[in-house]
């Protein structure tokens, strides 16, 4: 019996999402290819290491159509990184475009997809974090089904899990107005695991007086770290903040990183806490 | 296996596996890409073609994706009129020319203006250090970037 690893892979091109979800149905094992670009981690060279079974999504414009909504856009995961960008331009959420800039290069964007940086194995914690905070929500398509998911009832790994014989097929992002804004990524994929973090904070302000703070931070052994109770404490609170609420803020981060099943390292505490500081002293006034 | 693609205008059939990389396969099978030492982990921008109009790392890409689909080189892309006008521009900017990034950074900023054709200026200085260069010319590129993109944006004006 030959070897499975040695046996060319099979590649599968098809045109239409329901060939590719039939693709799927039939061969179980196969493997979903967008923009292939998360695999750099793995010693890239040619060959390219393809899984044994690839349905490959790269001809698929049923993954790359735009829907615009009264009060949200339905993004094709099977858009790339840079059509995101150029469809969206000033209407996208300026976190998520920081997001998107940092995930790579220009010419790497327009190669990697949308649901790709969402699903892949690797992680990275780029797009998710933030469409998390934004409360986009995710359809996944089966040869039979279709499902619509919020970031809440997604996982907290910082990506997503289609089931087996799924594809991600759209995101609907919602527009909504935050006019304050933070994103910020430390470490790449060569760095080490415990020196990785990112973290996004939104806030919204009026007449002084918070109406809305959310902050959400990435560590990738660990998951999303979103302490919604402190959250809801800043609401109504006068800006800019009172030393005390700040440190009480600074205390309430530290206790909730105490909590995760998997303890963040010292670097990544030490980041979180000031980056923490840092969001709570810039938001003012709009 | 043998596949189709149209290569710098003309339809070519290339020699090659579904896994092997687009930029292994154009220098295994053509004169393309003679002399660059490309990295094969998408870092460092000389192998970058343009697939269906759009700028990717070749090293990136598996072969398979490139069936039917245009793909234009650096040296494709160097028989241009473009290319003279900017290679012109960076002349009387004074760069000298080296030959393992400056043909690779003509073909990446002139591919970076055809898809963000007004860029601020921050984001056009990210752009210009996405290919890694040492020669220390970013400066010079810079100011041959804007006129491109002036020159660009006059050629647009005019053709409305």
């Amino acid at each position: 019996m030959p070897d499975e690893d040695n046996l060319p892979p099979l590649v599968h091109t098809p045109k239409t999402l329901t060939e590719a979800l039939a693709l799927l149905n039939a061969y179980p094992k196969a493997q979903l290819w967008a923009g292939g670009t998360a695999s750099p981690e793995q010693d890239f060279s040619s060959p390219i290491r393809l899984p044994t079974t690839v349905v490959s999504l790269h001809l698929v414009e049923d993954l790359k159509r735009v829907q615009y909504g009264d009060r949200f856009v339905d993004l094709g995961a099977g858009m790339t990184l840079n059509q995101v960008l150029h469809v969206m331009k000033a209407f996208l959420n300026p976190a998520l475009r920081q997001a998107i800039l940092a995930t790579g290069y220009t010419a790497l964007r327009n190669l990697a997809t949308l649901g790709g940086n969402l699903c892949q194995k690797g992680f990275f914690g780029d797009l998710f974090p933030v469409l998390h905070l934004i409360g986009a929500q995710f359809e996944f398509r089966g040869l039979r089904s279709a499902r619509w998911l919020t970031s809440t009832q997604v996982s907290d790994e910082g990506r997503l899990t289609p089931l087996a014989g799924e594809i991600l097929t759209r995101v609907r992002i919602p527009q909504e107005d935050w006019p304050h804004f933070f994103y910020q990524k430390i470490g790449n994929f060569r760095t080490p695991w415990d020196e990785r973090l990112s973290m996004t904070a939104l806030a919204r302000t009026k007449h002084g007086l918070v109406e809305a703070l959310r902050l959400i931070f990435y560590l990738p052994h660990t998951g999303l770290l979103r302490h919604r109770g402190l959250e809801a404490e800043f609401v109504g609170q006068r800006v800019p903040f009172a030393p005390r609420l700040r440190q009480e803020a600074l205390k309430s981060i530290q206790e909730a990183m105490q909590e995760l099943s998997l303890p963040p390292s010292l670097f990544q505490k030490d980041r979180v806490l000031h980056m923490t500081r840092w969001v709570l002293s810039q938001i003012q006034d709009d | 296996m043998k596949q189709n693609l149209i290569l710098n205008g003309e339809d070519v059939s290339l020699k090659g596996e579904d896994e092997d990389s687009l930029f292994a396969v154009l220098k295994a099978e053509t004169k393309l890409f003679s002399g660059i030492i490309c990295c094969q982990k998408g870092f460092c921008g000389r192998c970058h073609v343009l697939l269906e109009g759009r700028e990717v790392p070749s090293c990136l890409v598996p072969f398979y994706q490139a069936r039917q689909r245009e793909v234009v080189t650096p040296e494709g892309f160097a028989a241009t009129e473009e290319h003279r006008i900017f290679r012109q521009l960076l002349d009387e900017e004074g760069l000298v020319f080296c030959h393992q990034c400056t043909e690779a950074q003509i073909f990446h900023l002139s591919a970076y203006l055809e898809q963000f054709p007004a860029p601020e200026e921050e984001e056009l200085r990210t752009a210009i250090s996405e290919i890694p260069c040492r020669c220390g010319s970013r400066p010079v590129l810079e100011r041959a970037v804007r006129r491109l993109a002036a020159l660009k944006e006059s050629d647009r004006a005019g053709r409305r």
